[in-house]
């Protein structure tokens, strides 16, 4: 082995054939299963985060499904009161976190690294060990269907009913574990991401010059750094209630139930600005593509991502009007709940203005996009009113809240990542979506979704509680319900419409080519799908839209797409300064491993372990997993982080 | 033929010191370690100033016996870890392995004078929700001290394989900074758990 050399002067060039043959050697991933297993290639990765969400979704959706024909009519018994509240637990804890943070952690994973000029993210396995963690804790959770005990509190899981005393089964033991073993994937991502948007990029990728889709997923993960803790801590202090007899939440014994509830909300609140926040950075960056105009606002809206989610840590007690807190209290967070409704209302003004002042395709991706920003505003303004003290102590608890939460998770989440793909998929796969078949499945989903949702506005004002499992003839509340049934299926064809579409485009869409939208990003500077080495040579951009510099003339130099760094010494990309983007060291990334894969066994051996008591395993499953973590952190040569001794 | 790059000096290659990804990554991966106990002391303090049947904490204020000198271990471990970073920046092999040995055994030390701590406790975690938040909080604690331990033990290792030079040695760098936080986790519970009842 050479010795690795300390520092060179990185060679320049421009993209020829020799140098792509040679990169394409180095960075190719294994063929087959070996490969998918081992694979530390960002884009694999991001297909499986993607894949796997989807899968959630499926699963979550069938739930939600079965749910609606049970509450299609009154006095109904195709579930039993159990059954219910496992569905409902499993629909929201499978939608809200297995589905709609990794959806968008796919997008980011595969597009940070194009969207940045560089090869890789930051920590190339690290990225592999998020994705594994999260698809093995969602397997544990679904897990506790096969045992005959799924989670049946809800998604926010409040005692004293997720106690030991009131749930006596692996229930709930399920809920807490899968959320810890989750919030290591969420940790280890979340570093991944923030490590990477402030080091691996090109020359002259300045903040300033950052897609706002890296605004908005540096945002959520940063937050998800400081929030997933609250809920991992309360996750285990809850599962000590259960196991060990200590007296965190029981009443009876000193404990404080409520202490749960302020924890659960100082992460569940921040969490929810985390699944919206990048998919607002999708719109913000593909809408404008489709209005053929820079995004209206670029500064302000950056900033309203960034104080939205600053903010969005000091609104959680809007969750607990109704639990007797001090009115004080609760007039700040009030107060703070209805500011926060100031920088989305910038975003919103700012994509309305993209579209009024530039000219509109109307591609199936800007159909989504629109529909997005008009259930945006409609899922505001039903939070925004339930942020006043007086309003929520009548609405909450009842279908109103199932509605907002509905329009702002569906319409914020689901509507921009369909979008997205539309916009991206050309760039994934090389091949186009069908644009008629998308503009059908939107009008279905559209339909469906308002025909499903809207009425639940009107069910919750009527009073209609949420979480029972069925409800008497004669109070008002059927026909409403019943809408909501149709529209609940029409929204899930519209769904299945869009599968279709992707599994026929696979095979038989259109040609793509590497940059069919005209747009502006270096994603669309390389080909399609990107090698596996991303960028032949490290471009260097001199403007937010490197791509249509020529006719927008607002860059002070110009940018360089198909000439620049070289480094084609192993695996290498350029690290950057964090604000300014000058060249700052050159990274050897590591290759494939298994490691990743393996130490995701161990951790599932512990949590196996833990949950069925046998502490044994848990404890096979730790000493294991810790030694596969030194040889993971062993440190190499060839990745520059030791010296060779002299005499080898 | 190509070029070299043209306006930089020569760029770094690797893992080098403050520059390594491994640093970047630990300083995140601290933060959030550090929101960990953030929340167990913001539960401490909610339980703390709520309403409770008699005195907080209900068997009187910690004994400091073992405390004060666990403080006084753990500051002297970050001087020795410091010693040790400081010198195979500097070249010197004598310091790190020294440094890095005497870390070692302080952090066992320290684990040791917690046990002793735990056994001398006249409660134990399943008796009120003061012990078990004082069996929490300290097990957390101790927990990173372990994680600590594995991490120095391991650097040890590779300094003794003669890993490590002045330009290659980020994997003590990452150690230190997180075996820096260790200590300061320690003086954050040191003062929540032990000094404030006594200034009730």
């Amino acid at each position: 082995m050479t010795v690795l050399e300390h520092e060179r002067l990185p060679e320049v060039d421009e993209r020829n054939v020799a140098l792509q043959l040679k990169l394409e050697e180095m960075w190719e991933s294994a063929p087959g299963l070996r490969g998918w297993l081992s694979t530390v290639d960002h884009k694999e990765i991001g297909i499986m985060y993607l894949v796997t969400a989807f899968a959630f979704l499926v699963a979550g959706g069938i739930q939600a499904l079965i749910m609606r024909l049970q509450l299609a009519g009154p006095d109904q018994h195709l579930l039993t009161p159990e059954q219910y509240n496992e569905l409902f637990s499993m629909h929201g804890n499978t939608m809200i976190f297995w589905y709609a943070f990794p959806v968008l952690s796919g997008f980011s994973n595969y597009f940070w690294p194009l969207l940045l000029g560089a090869r890789d993210m930051a920590f190339p396995r690290l990225n592999a060990f998020s994705y594994w963690v999260f698809l093995a804790s969602g397997i544990f959770l679904y897990c506790s269907f096969a045992v005959g005990a799924a989670p049946n509190d809800g998604w926010f899981n409040y005692p004293p009913y997720a106690s030991r005393e009131f749930n006596p089964g692996p229930n709930i033991d399920f809920y807490l574990l899968a959320l810890i073993f989750f919030g290591i994937s969420l940790t280890a991502g979340g570093i991944n991401f923030v490590v990477t948007s402030l080091r691996t990029r090109c020359p002259g990728m300045s903040v300033n010059r950052f897609p706002v889709v890296i605004w908005g997923t540096l945002s959520a993960n940063a937050a998800g750094l400081l929030a997933v803790p609250t809920v991992s801590v309360a996750c285990f202090l809850l599962w000590m209630d259960r196991q060990f007899g200590t007296h965190f939440f029981n009443a009876q014994n000193g404990g404080q139930p409520l202490l749960w509830q302020h924890l659960f909300w100082m992460f569940a609140h921040p969490w929810v600005y985390m699944i919206v926040l990048p998919a607002m950075g999708i719109v913000s960056d593909a809408l404008p593509v489709f209005c053929r105009r820079p995004l209206v606002g670029y500064a302000a809206v950056c900033l309203a991502t960034v104080v939205t989610m600053m903010i969005g840590f000091g609104v959680w007690v809007h969750h607990m009007f109704a639990v007797g807190l001090p009115s004080l209290g609760m007039s700040f967070f009030a107060a703070t709940s209805i500011l926060i409704s100031l920088p989305s209302g910038v975003q919103v003004f700012s994509w309305l203005a993209t579209i009024w002042t530039g000219r509109p395709i109307y591609t199936a991706a800007f159909h989504y996009f629109a529909g997005f920003i008009v259930l945006l505003v409609i899922g505001g303004v039903s939070g925004f009113v339930t942020g006043s003290v007086p309003v929520d102590w009548q609405l909450t608890d009842t279908y109103w809240v199932v509605a907002h939460i509905h329009y702002v998770l569906i319409g914020i989440n689901l509507f921009p990542v369909i979008g997205g793909l539309f916009y991206w998929f050309p760039k994934m796969t090389g091949r186009m979506l069908d644009e008629r078949l998308g503009k059908w499945s939107f009008w279905v989903m559209f339909v469906g979704f308002n025909l499903g949702f809207f009425p639940m506005h009107i069910t919750g004002l009527l009073g209609m509680p949420r979480r029972v499992y069925t409800y008497p003839a004669g109070v008002g509340w059927t026909v409403p319900n019943l809408i909501t049934t149709i529209g609940a299926f029409i929204l899930a064809v519209g769904i299945l419409m869009f599968f279709v579409n992707v599994f026929v485009s696979l095979r038989r869409g259109r040609t793509a080519g590497p940059n069919p939208w005209d747009a502006p990003t270096l994603e669309w500077a390389t080909r399609s799908p990107p090698p596996p080495y991303n960028f032949a040579v490290i471009p260097s951009v001199a403007s937010r839209h490197p791509l249509w510099e020529e006719r927008l003339q607002e860059a002070e130099g110009t940018s360089v797409v198909d000439r620049g760094l070289v480094l084609d010494h192993h695996h290498e990309t350029l690290a950057v300064t964090a604000l300014d983007g000058e060249p700052d060291v050159i990274l050897k990334m590591p290759t494939e491993s298994y490691l990743p894969l393996l130490v995701t066994l161990c951790i599932s051996i512990f949590f196996a372990g833990l949950v069925s008591t046998l502490w044994w395993l848990a404890a096979v499953g730790a000493v294991l997993g810790i030694a596969l973590c030194v040889a993971w952190l062993w440190p190499l040569p060839e990745v520059g982080q030791r010296e060779v001794p002299a005499d080898v | 033929m190509s070029e070299t790059f043209p306006y930089r000096p020569p760029l770094p290659i690797g893992s080098i010191g403050l520059r390594s990804s491994g640093f970047w990554g630990v300083v995140f991966l601290v933060l959030s370690e550090a929101s960990i106990f953030a929340y167990l002391f913001f539960a401490y303090y909610y339980f703390s100033t709520q309403p409770h049947p008699g005195p907080w904490p209900p068997s009187g204020p910690p004994d400091l016996t073992w405390a004060i000198p666990q403080s006084v271990i753990v500051l002297l471990g970050s001087a020795t870890m410091w010693w040790a970073n400081r010198g195979i920046a500097r070249g010197a092999r004598a310091p790190l392995l020294l440094g890095l040995a005497a870390t070692l055994v302080l952090a066992i030390a320290f684990l040791a004078l917690q046990l002793a701590d735990w056994f001398d406790k006249p409660f134990s975690l399943a008796t009120d929700p003061y012990s078990s938040l004082y069996f929490t909080i300290g097990g957390f604690h101790l927990a990173h001290e372990f994680v600590g331990i594995v991490m120095i033990a391991a650097v040890l290792a590779w300094s003794a394989l003669g890993y490590f030079g002045p330009v290659r040695h980020a994997p003590v760098t990452v150690t230190a900074f997180y075996w820096y936080f260790v200590t300061v986790i320690w003086l954050a519970l040191f003062f929540t758990l032990y000094i404030t009842p006594y200034l009730a």
